[in-house]
This record gives structure tokens, sequence and C-alpha cells, in this order.
């Protein structure tokens, strides 16, 4: 396959193209953190991973990030770090609940009043044993 | 450069980055295209048959190779478009279809012979697990009755199976994993000597292509948080960096001739 020749305007546009890349990158970063106080871990999931894809892929030939990628980077790793904490608080308040039994009535009094079941029946057989 | 006188993993990678940079829709919608259609492929075929009688397994065995040669149809209008990107000339969505207008026999007889590769890999881990799922025992009924010693024999056969099963593929990958370039690049080449060539071609650069396709493991896991969106990027990144691979073998190539 024969190669073609890339001037100077090929190279304007690829500076644009990374900046813009680093735009979004920062732009998904910011929504990956902001959205932590509004509509937490589903769209830190999709925003932060993909903000630091970008933000790689931003860096073109060069082998630094621009600031505003990196601030991107910066951003979406906050954020998932905060997503996983978040998550595993969560998971380890769930086995507290199951064992504590003063926790485990609170819950079961939550749920009642939620959903008119008991926890028991919601969950399957076996798991306060 | 490195010791084999080519580009480094980070060369390849930068190059790559260089080149899809202004490209990324393309490259985006061409791996949405071919991922759509593979997600429904798969589907279809691990819907289709769901008993576990050997006739059920032999149909799903074939429906499996018939499925992936197709996909090789799309995967060599995936490499034209990264091909033509590396060579700086213009690629559209509409390669990804271009050997179904172009000679699609060249490229179904070579994906039916790495697709025959690669499922000699994958075959005994199938027929253990169609095997053993006759007797019940992988339902999670099944698993649960089991007792531990038991539960641990079929983790290690399972295991092993698998491992040998995966280091099969990956050798058939880094043995003819350009022969889709080499294909669409020269288009008088038989499929014998577009196997040969990539062997050739793979001599003394196997590790690197190993490195460069585990290096993006990190990449694809932090894709997979993202439910798998963020991957058709990571896609894009990792089949620029292959096609910079082949580029800067084939220029390897020609030097060592003059």
């Amino acid at each position: 396959m024969e190669n073609s020749q890339n001037g100077p305007e090929y190279y304007s546009q690829y500076l644009d193209d990374g900046y813009r890349l680093a735009g979004t990158a920062f732009i998904l970063g910011l929504i990956s953190l902001g959205s932590m106080f509004i509509f937490p871990v589903f769209m830190t999931c999709i925003c932060g991973p993909l903000s630091i894809i970008l933000a790689i892929l931003s860096k073109g030939e060069n082998r630094k990030m621009i600031s505003r990628a990196k601030l991107g980077v910066v951003f979406s790793v906050i954020s998932l770090v905060l997503t996983a904490l978040i998550i595993a608080g969560s998971v380890l308040l769930a086995l507290r609940m199951m064992s504590d039994p003063v926790y485990r009535n609170e819950l079961d009094q939550l749920v009642q009043r939620y959903y008119g079941y008991p926890l028991e029946e919601l969950l399957p057989p076996g798991v306060f044993e | 450069m490195n010791a084999a006188g080519g580009k480094t993993s980070a060369e390849l990678k930068a190059f790559a980055r260089g080149t899809i940079l202004g490209t990324l829709p393309v490259c985006i919608g061409a791996n949405f295209i071919y991922s759509a259609v593979r997600f429904l492929l798969d589907n279809i075929v691990a819907g289709v048959l769901t008993d576990t009688t050997v006739l059920s397994f032999i149909m799903n065995t074939a429906l499996s190779f018939l499925s992936a040669v197709f996909m090789g149809i799309f995967q060599a209008g995936l490499c034209l478009i990264y091909l033509k990107l590396v060579f700086g000339q213009p690629a559209s969505v509409r390669d990804l279809f271009h050997c179904f207008r172009e000679s699609p026999d060249r490229v179904v007889k070579l994906q039916a012979v790495i697709s025959g590769l690669q499922l000699i890999g994958i075959l005994p881990v199938q027929i253990y697990m169609s095997f053993f799922g006759q007797s019940g025992a992988v339902s999670p009924a099944g698993l649960l009755s089991m007792d531990r010693a038991a539960l641990a024999g079929m983790a290690v056969r399972f295991g092993t199976l698998s491992l040998i099963g995966t280091v099969i593929q990956y050798a058939v990958s880094l043995f003819l994993g350009l022969s889709c370039y080499i294909l669409l690049d020269f288009p008088e080449l038989d499929t014998r000597e577009i196997l040969l060539r990539s062997v050739s071609l793979m001599k003394g650069a196997k590790r690197r292509l190993l490195y460069i396709s585990l290096s993006f493991i990190p990449l694809y896991i932090l894709g997979f948080f993202s439910f798998g969106i963020a991957n058709l990027w990571v896609m894009a990144y990792e089949q620029a960096v292959v096609a910079a691979f082949y580029k800067d073998r084939i220029e390897a190539a020609g030097r060592t001739e003059d």
C-alpha cells in the first residue's frame, strides 16, 4: 500500500483534533465528578473510563498530555475511586446489617415501610443463617 | 528502535494515536457496526440450540465456526480501514463491507483456516463442559450439591483446558495475526502464501506483538466498567497499533530484501 504525504495543513488539523479530544476528556471527567452528587455510580462508570481513554488518545504522537486532558484524568480517577468506596461501603453495610440483629431489625422495618414485605421474603433463603 | 530493528511498542502506539486522531468517527462507527453484528450473531448462535445432546453440540460447534468465518469478512473490512489510515489514505465506514464486494472467497478461505485452528484450541473445553453439562452439574443447583473435592477437581480440569485453549488461540493469533493485512495488501497471493508470509513476517517479532496485545488488557478492564462503551475506543486504538505494527514489519522486510 502506498504511503500518502501529510502537509502542514494536516498538522494543524491534527493539533486541533488533539485539543478537541482533550476538551471532551476534560468535560467527561467533570461530568463524572459532578455526577457523584446527582447520579452516582452509573454516570461515573460510563464517563470516567471514557474520559481516561480519550485523554490517552488525545496525546496523539506526543508523549505528554495537554493540561486539559490531565485534569480530565484527575477528575475521572477521583470519581472512580469515590465510586469504588461507595460500592465497597454499601456492600460492607449490607453485610453488617445481615449479621447484626439491631441493624437487621432497622432494615426490616425500613423494607416493610417501603415495600410492605418483611426482609426475609425479599432475599433468597439462607441469607440470614 | 528496538534490538530487532523495528519500532518499539511505545513508538508504534504514538504513531497509531496520531493516525486515528482525526479519523475517530470512522473508526468508532466501524467498530460499533462490527460489535453490534458480532453481538447479534453470538446471541443467535448461543440461543439456537440449548439442549445438551451430541447432535446439538456438533450443530452448535458448526454454527460457531460459520459465524466466526462470517465475522472474519467484517474483520478484514476493519483491517482495511486501519491499513488505509496507517498508510495515510482516506478511509470510510463503507470499507467495513469492502470484502463482501471484492474477492470474498479469498477472505472466507483464509478465515476458515484461522477459525478452524482457533476452534481446535477451544474444542476440548467445550466438549468437557458439554459432557459435564449432561450430568446436570453445571447448573447452579448441581454445583451446590457437589462435594468440595469434586468441585475442586472440576475447576482444575476446566482451568487447565481453558489455559491450553487460550495458549493455542494466542499462538494462532501471533503466527497468523498479520494474515488479514497481507491478504488486503497483496491481492495476488493465495491462502497458503498469505499464511506462510504471515509466519515469516512474525519471525522475531512475536514477543513484541504479544506485549502489545497484553498491554491493552488494563484499558479493556477500564472499558469494561463503562459497560463496554469505552471499549469501542480501545478497540480502535489497539487495531491501529496492530496495523502500525504490520506497516513496520513490512517496511523492515523491504529493508532486508534491499
